[in-house]
């Protein structure tokens, strides 16, 4: 029988699981219908959630640049999430905002951008991190060797949800018996490693940031996440047992 | 709320902008492929459970210790049961040094200020960056003083200072300032100026044991630490002389409340009760020692009752202790600790201390004060080249600039040129004097030193005034700190080099000279969580970029340079540092392998040597060759020869206390603070302050109080007790933080820095940190 939505996420959390064995589970990859896929949806989605990393990786004038040159596609995101369009300010202000709020401070970093700092004790690679690289390889990804990060920075999680939703939509129309696997990964990432994080650390910057950008983009993250179940339960298609509240 | 939904999410259809204006630029992309096709399962790492030894860097110690690595993270850190030197011990911050790497405050990346100093605006840059804008900075300081010592360099003890001293020499500066003259140069020259070195103690084996001022059961150190709790022979006696009742103190057999600032005159006493009663061991004062009769003369007027006078303890009770130490001799030890860092008459006060062992012949034998046995390590043959715009160190040269820091109940002849120096073996050369060399650096005399490397030390905390620390800091034109957190000094700098944490390093190898020696060396426990470096790597990047400077070896013989770049460039810093670590330990075969998987390797199974100063001919580092209970040397300096009392010179106000400072078991300084485990154990410091005198104040226990000294005041928690005499107050150091990132400290308590007064040795050129006076009410 078709698993709902909220029976999907269930397992996620149920167990310490790997991909692996839900991928030899009849019972999982006859859960869902590919077909179903809003694949016009995911690629939005796939787009925000990159456009989102950019934003929350270290300003270089690269990266700035792409900020700033992709700003105008995300308005309405950013109007309906954030409550208002981000305002970029120059980036000679913005890298040390960056790093006063992210990447050190006088002793402390007031929002670290790392997943594992919102679980556990508070410090860096909690007990959920290696499942985290797990997850990235069984995915086909790794770390890129010049990037001096951890899987678990926010950014990075961001991407490779990008880059999942992306998976889905290439394959979609292939026998690719993989997609199940995909949506788990993605589903896991959001729900176990981004989810818990937003509310904090989008606090952390509203107490700490001297300019509105990360105040405005941090609360368009944490109101995409809190959205997450109706958004992936019409990305997905998947039946839900609130379908008319969530599917909207 | 389905409105709302609907309207939030309409991102989602089909028409979104953020779909059309998805056209990222090429090399975005933090993830990769990984090398094999996505699901082959085959790849996924094992789960892995490693041990891997190496050794604490929490404090000075270094305990063995072995960490347990889980699928590549540090579980948990383990006490190395094998170790020598810590004896199977990890003490609460040894512990807890397991968080250090997963911190996320810790520095990732090198920064670069963008906003003035202390304003908090940094932005990334490369290594490459990094090396090159150094290098640059030093060459552009260079040019503008014509004078390499316009740069000066900070360092605290570590494996990897001595790769910091390559970067140092590599640019010529003699301007070195290590931590020493805040902790124990005190106690190193007052010991020396006996026996010419600085002992340690066997408490291992000794009968009776005698500790003035060392709370060894919270200021931690091993093997002694150890040795007084769980390793004392049957029968130990241990006497504490403490103004407080210490940890220590309860453990001990006697503990006597000493007036702060008279522990000389206590041991004078017991020295005139061993000489008049002819208690001293004969045979061993003949044989080894120089100016008995001119000590003989000397402490004849400080019998017991002179002393009972200054010590406020009973004269009988001064008598039994001079005579059980000279009963059990040569087993007693009179305690020489380590930090010393107390009144401005310090270097007497060990001084007589080590007379006291020397007369009663405890000394290189079991159970007495020994001197420091070490294992031989092959040095690199490096010849740094020789600058010709060099000018000597400024706390040498400075002139007159000490007066106002310096009782004058101990100042010497030398002071109208500057401390005495090395050429008498007063001033170690590298580890100069902090508060000479600030005095210097603020007064531009002799000459301006605006270049400041600061690499693991924090002296905005560490160092007595911060007011003057932050103003020698303004002077600074550039800054550069290397460090594994933002400091508060390191929020003052141009530019913060992140370094790696112990347990992701290769550390060269050390020969840790003691009873019982042994060689360490660390190797990374843990891969590099991020863009951090070694102090290997960091000087070898800065050297490399200084290369390319012509102008930075202008001054020099074109030989020496190509010297310079085979030997020290091309040899040790272009290599792998185990090929430097592996050269070291070349005349001990199996060493290398032993410390790989022990983190320690000893020769002879570890086991003491005794007496090896006490064989025939053997001449002791002093002007006579023997055991000086006249030093020689002072008289030539116009110092005291002998341990002569020195009344205190700052006097109280009335009302005021003499203020202590000291440490706990769980802390190390300012460094460990914020450390989330610790942190569970001591949240504050608060100040002691007896019953008697609180009752007066109106004061009750845990009640918030200021604490005011002539150089700064503090808001504190009270603990009211009666562990601590009337006359002085007491804290742990390390609280009070300036940073409000500091997240646990900041505001917690008080600090150190901000009270105690820049009161100097001379003949050291240590701080005294005991010699600020302070009132106390109510917050
Ligand atoms: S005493 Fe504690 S902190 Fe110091 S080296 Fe030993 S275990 Fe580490």
């Amino acid at each position: 029988m078709e698993m709902s939505f909220e029976s999907l996420k269930e397992t996620i959390f149920a167990q310490s699981r790997t991909l692996r064995p839900g991928m030899q589970d009849k019972h999982e990859t006859s859960a869902w219908d590919k077909n179903r896929l809003d694949v016009e949806s995911a690629l939005a989605l796939k787009n925000i959630f990159f456009y989102l990393s950019l934003i929350f990786r270290y300003p270089t004038e690269q990266i700035y640049s792409e900020i700033a040159g992709h700003l105008e596609a995300f308005t309405d995101f950013f109007t309906d999430y954030g409550g208002a369009v981000p305002e970029l300010p120059p980036i000679d202000d913005l890298q040390p905002e960056y790093i006063s709020l992210f990447v050190n401070n006088q002793g402390f970093v007031p929002a670290a951008p790392y997943a594992s700092c919102y679980q556990g004790d508070g410090l860096l690679m909690s007990d959920n991190f290696y499942r985290l690289r797990q997850i990235i390889m069984e995915s086909g990804f790794m770390l890129d060797a010049s990037v001096h990060e951890l899987e678990d920075h926010l950014a990075v999680l961001l991407e490779f949800c990008s880059s999942l939703l992306n998976t889905l939509v290439e394959k979609n129309n292939s026998s690719d018996k993989n997609l199940m696997a995909c949506i788990y990964a993605l589903l896991e990432i959001s729900y176990r490693y981004i989810e818990p994080l937003v509310d904090d650390f989008t606090d952390k910057i509203n107490s700490y940031a001297s300019y509105d950008f990360y105040k405005v983009t941090g609360k368009a993250l944490k109101s995409l996440f809190h959205d997450a179940d109706p958004i992936y339960v019409q990305l997905l298609g998947f039946r839900s047992n609130s379908t008319n509240e969530l599917q909207g | 709320m389905k409105k709302k939904l609907m309207s939030r999410r309409k991102f989602l259809g089909l028409s979104s902008s953020a779909i059309a204006g998805a056209l990222f630029g090429p090399n975005l992309n933090m993830l990769t492929a990984a090398p094999t096709d996505p699901f082959d399962y085959s790849i996924l790492p094992k789960g892995t459970r490693e041990y891997i030894a190496s050794n604490c860097a929490m404090c000075v110690n270094k305990c063995g210790i072995i960490g347990e690595v889980v699928n590549g993270k540090l579980h948990k850190i383990n006490p190395n049961p094998r170790h020598v030197k810590s004896r199977g011990m990890l003490c609460a911050k040894g512990n807890a040094g397991v968080s250090l790497p997963y911190s996320p405050d810790r520095l990732k990346t090198p920064l670069l200020r963008t906003g003035k100093r202390g304003e908090g605006k940094w932005k990334e840059i490369s290594w490459d960056e990094a090396f090159k804008y150094v290098a640059k900075n030093l060459a552009d300081l260079k040019q503008k003083y014509e004078n390499r010592s316009s740069v000066a360099f900070a360092s605290t003890e570590g494996f990897q200072e001595e790769f910091y001293y390559y970067l140092v020499n590599s640019f010529g500066s003699l301007n070195t300032v290590r931590h020493t003259t805040l902790c124990l140069s005190t106690n190193i020259q007052g010991w020396s100026s006996v026996f010419g070195s600085f002992p340690d103690a066997d408490l291992a084996n000794a009968e009776y044991v005698l500790m003035l001022g060392s709370d060894r059961a919270q200021a931690l150190i091993t093997p002694d630490s150890v040795d007084f709790q769980r390793y004392k022979p049957k029968g130990q006696k241990l006497i504490v002389l403490d103004p407080r009742f210490t940890e220590t103190g309860a453990k001990a057999d006697r503990w006597y409340p000493i007036k702060p600032r008279t522990d000389q005159g206590f041991v004078l006493a017991m020295i005139n009760v061993i000489i008049s009663e002819n208690l001293y061991d004969h045979k061993f004062v003949e044989t080894y020692t120089h100016g008995f009769e001119e000590l003989k003369e000397l402490v004849a007027e400080y019998t017991p009752e002179w002393a009972e006078k200054k010590c406020e303890i009973a004269a009988d009770e001064i008598r039994k202790t001079a005579r059980e130490f000279a009963d059990h001799a040569p087993r007693s030890v009179i305690y020489p600790g380590r930090r010393s860092s107390f009144y401005s008459h310090e270097v007497y006060v060990r001084q007589t201390f080590a007379i006291l062992a020397a007369i009663c012949g405890c000394w290189d034998t079991k159970g007495a004060v020994v001197p420091k046995s070490s294992i031989k390590l092959a040095s690199h043959d490096v010849m740094f080249p020789f600058f010709n715009l060099t000018r000597d160190r400024v706390d040498r040269e400075a002139v007159n600039l000490v007066k106002d820091v310096v009782p004058s109940a101990v100042q010497c002849p030398m002071i109208g040129t500057g401390l005495p120096d090395d050429s008498c073996a007063f001033l170690s050369e590298k580890d100069g004097s902090w508060i000479t060399f600030r005095e210097a650096v603020l007064q531009d005399d002799p000459y301006p030193v605006r270049g400041f490397f600061c690499f693991k030390q924090n002296p905005v905390q560490s160092v007595p005034n911060v007011k003057k620390t932050m103003k020698m800091l303004e002077k600074m034109e550039f800054i550069c700190v290397i460090e594994q957190q933002m400091s508060d000094t390191a929020w003052y700098a141009d530019i913060v080099l992140p370094h790696s944490t112990y347990l992701e390093s290769w550390d060269p190898a050390h020969s840790i000279g003691g009873i019982w020696p042994i060689v360490e060396m660390r190797q990374p426990v843990i891969k590099p969580l991020f863009d951090t470096k070694t102090m290997f790597e960091i000087s070898g990047g800065i050297i490399h970029e200084m290369l390319k400077i012509p102008s930075l070896w202008d001054d020099i013989d074109p030989v020496d340079l190509v010297d310079f770049k085979k030997n020290v460039v091309e040899d040790i810093l272009d290599k792998p540092i185990q090929d430097y670590i592996k050269h070291q330990l070349v005349n001990h075969p199996g060493a290398y392998k032993q410390l790989l998987k022990e983190g320690f390797y000893t020769v002879d199974g570890g086991r003491p040597t005794y007496g090896k100063t006490l064989k025939p001919g053997f001449r002791f580092k002093s002007k006579t060759g023997k055991i000086e209970l006249f030093n020689e040397r002072y008289k030539e300096f116009g110092l005291f020869p002998l341990p002569k009392y020195c009344e205190p010179e700052i006097l109280p106000d009335p009302g005021q206390y003499r203020f202590l400072v000291g440490r706990t078991a769980w802390n190390t300084h300012t460094s460990t603070q914020n450390n989330p485990y610790l942190w569970e154990i001591q949240k504050e410091n608060a100040v002691w302050l007896n019953t008697g005198e609180a009752k007066k104040k109106g004061i009750v226990d845990g009640e918030y109080v200021r604490i005011k000294s002539k150089i700064g005041e503090q808001r504190i928690k009270a603990y009211v007790t009666e562990k601590i005499r009337p006359d002085c107050v007491f804290y742990v150091n390390g609280w009070g933080r300036k940073s409000p990132g500091m997240s646990r400290a900041y505001k917690s308590g008080a600090s150190e820095a901000e009270i105690i007064d820049d009161v100097l040795d001379t003949i050291s050129g240590g701080v005294c940190m005991h010699e600020t006076f302070v009132t106390i009410k109510k917050a």
